[in-house]
């Protein structure tokens, strides 16, 4: 595991709650990763370093990463749609809830790029850097999802059990509305993320998730296909970075 | 078209800047935007021909070829910046009422929803097309999109939603428009709008991409 504070606590005699505080520098994010994020070419990259590692470089002390996760037993997923946590009932529809079935703990999780690093490209656009706008926002994004792969696949390996994908509040027939219900099964302030009264998460650049563990669920490498955005998707990378670190994870644990 | 004009537009389309930017990596150390703009009003072209022969069907060949897929948001947003370094030396003549704008066009992210990447393109081509255009962020609710056309000479609104729990947002906002200036073209736009959403809310146009954006205000204004 990188530099950060760890805390594992027994919450109760079945809850277990994972809590890691980072600094922007210790995700080690290179401009290479960041281009190839942007759907750059190899070529065109080089055109963009001097712009990126000026950003990179303005944002190395930037702290406030957080990322965390309550591990719940499930004894009974529930029955249709909907699964049943600690009782707090999700409506995670038809899809997510065939991934999920098998699993006999779920992961609820969340993480932040911080403040710093989510306010960055709204004040960039102000200023009119359009384009060191969108560096900024890709290297927010890569700093999140750098965030949940150490969740997903650097800490939950240790459980010994097999995982599925991660599934958000909002994906496929999972209504958004339910992030208030996911918020409910974590301690209040938990990364320092905290709900509007429209349900976005602050500070913007932050992700909420659940996994489930078991020994018959299963992590798939194209869940692509479930999504029905995939023609306008630029999100291939990240999932790419994702499958990437999911095959790594033997040599990354600590 | 002069030598200048032609270098201009290329300049534009491929995301040349200026002579310093090293991007793109085969036009290092040749001048951009920048400098050609300067030489073409140094050369006694007109700003406005300029803008209309040079800087707009760049934008539009820029917006074409993303709305085909076959460029994504940086290169994009390196033809919007050469543009707007280009503009820089235009900008005086509007000031002094030589040239006109076509309009001032609103924008902003429906409230409820931080989504603006998409909003930020259509902005920028919308500008690149000669509107004037005011950006109202994400999350805006619908008394600024009302407080802002109230204090403005606002022409056209885009509305972006990229939630599908948000989009519904866009139809108060739309009513609320409608109330104060019925005579405003709305367009809303993001993944989860299409057409048959676009009509059943009352707004004016659905546009899939900021190129259909600008045909749709260029048709009717
Ligand atoms: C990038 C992204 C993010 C970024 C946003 C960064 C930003 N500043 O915008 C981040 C990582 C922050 C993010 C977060 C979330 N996101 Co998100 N995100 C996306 C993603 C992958 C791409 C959107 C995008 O930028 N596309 C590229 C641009 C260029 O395309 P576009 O926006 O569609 O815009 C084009 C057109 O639509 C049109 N257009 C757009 N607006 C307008 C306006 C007008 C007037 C016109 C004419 C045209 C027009 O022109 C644009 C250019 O062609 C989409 C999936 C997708 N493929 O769409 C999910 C997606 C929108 N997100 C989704 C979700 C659920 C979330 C979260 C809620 C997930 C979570 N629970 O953690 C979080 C919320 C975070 C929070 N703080 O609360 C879901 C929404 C599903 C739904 N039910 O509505 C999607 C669809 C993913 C999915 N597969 O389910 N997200």
């Amino acid at each position: 595991m990188a530099a950060g504070e760890q805390v594992t606590t027994n919450v109760n005699q079945f809850t277990v709650k994972v809590h890691h505080q980072f600094q922007f520098k210790d995700l080690q994010i290179t401009s290479q990763e960041v281009g190839r994020a942007m759907n750059l070419s190899r070529k065109e990259i080089d055109g963009f370093k001097p712009m990126i590692e000026a950003i990179l470089s303005d944002l190395k002390s930037a702290d406030g990463l957080e990322c965390g996760m309550i591990i719940f037993p499930v004894d009974d997923l529930g029955t249709n749609d909907w699964i049943t946590v600690d009782s707090v009932s999700l409506a995670v529809g038809k899809t997510i809830k065939q991934k999920l079935s098998g699993a006999q703990v779920i992961a609820i999780f969340i993480c932040t790029a911080g403040s710093e690093l989510s306010s960055l490209p709204e004040q960039l656009m102000k200023t009119e850097n359009y384009i060191e706008s969108h560096i900024a926002e890709t290297i927010g994004t890569l700093a999140v999802e750098k965030l949940a792969n150490k969740l997903h696949h650097q800490i939950l390996p240790n459980s010994g059990l097999n995982f599925t994908n991660r599934y958000s509040p909002g994906h496929c027939e999972w209504p958004l509305d339910d992030q208030q219900k996911l918020f409910s099964l974590l301690p209040d302030n938990f990364c320092d993320i905290h709900l509007t009264e429209s349900l976005m998460m602050q500070p913007t650049k932050s992700l909420s998730a659940i996994i489930g563990l078991g020994a018959t669920v299963k992590y798939e490498k194209d869940d692509c296909k479930y999504c029905d955005y995939q023609p306008t998707c630029n999100y291939k990378f990240f999932r790419k970075t994702q499958i990437a670190d999911y095959q790594n994870l033997a040599t990354s644990n600590p | 078209m002069s030598d200048t004009l032609k270098k201009l537009q290329q300049s534009i389309e491929s995301g040349k800047i200026n002579q310093a930017s090293p991007y793109p990596p085969n036009m290092k150390n040749q001048i951009g935007a920048d400098e050609l703009t300067k030489q073409a009003l140094d050369e006694g072209i007109e700003p406005e021909t300029i803008v209309n022969q040079a800087m707009i069907p760049a934008m539009d060949f820029v917006g074409q070829k993303f709305a085909e897929q076959k460029l994504f948001v940086p290169q994009m947003l390196m033809s919007a910046k050469s543009m707007s370094a280009g503009m820089e030396h235009i900008k005086p003549f509007f000031k002094s009422g030589a040239m006109k704008k076509k309009g001032t066009f609103l924008i902003g992210t429906v409230f409820g929803d931080l989504h603006d990447i998409g909003k930020n393109l259509v902005k920028m081509m919308i500008e690149g097309a000669g509107w004037e255009v005011i950006d109202l962020g994400v999350d805006v609710k619908t008394e600024r999109f009302v407080e802002t056309i109230e204090q403005n000479d606002i022409q056209a609104v885009g509305l972006s939603a990229l939630l599908t729990t948000t989009m519904v947002n866009m139809k108060p906002i739309i009513e609320a428009i409608r109330q104060i200036n019925p005579e405003i073209k709305i367009l809303v736009g993001g993944a989860p709008v299409n057409e048959a959403f676009c009509q059943e809310i009352g707004a004016d146009n659905y546009s899939p991409n900021p190129k259909a954006a600008v045909n749709y205000l260029n048709s009717v204004f």
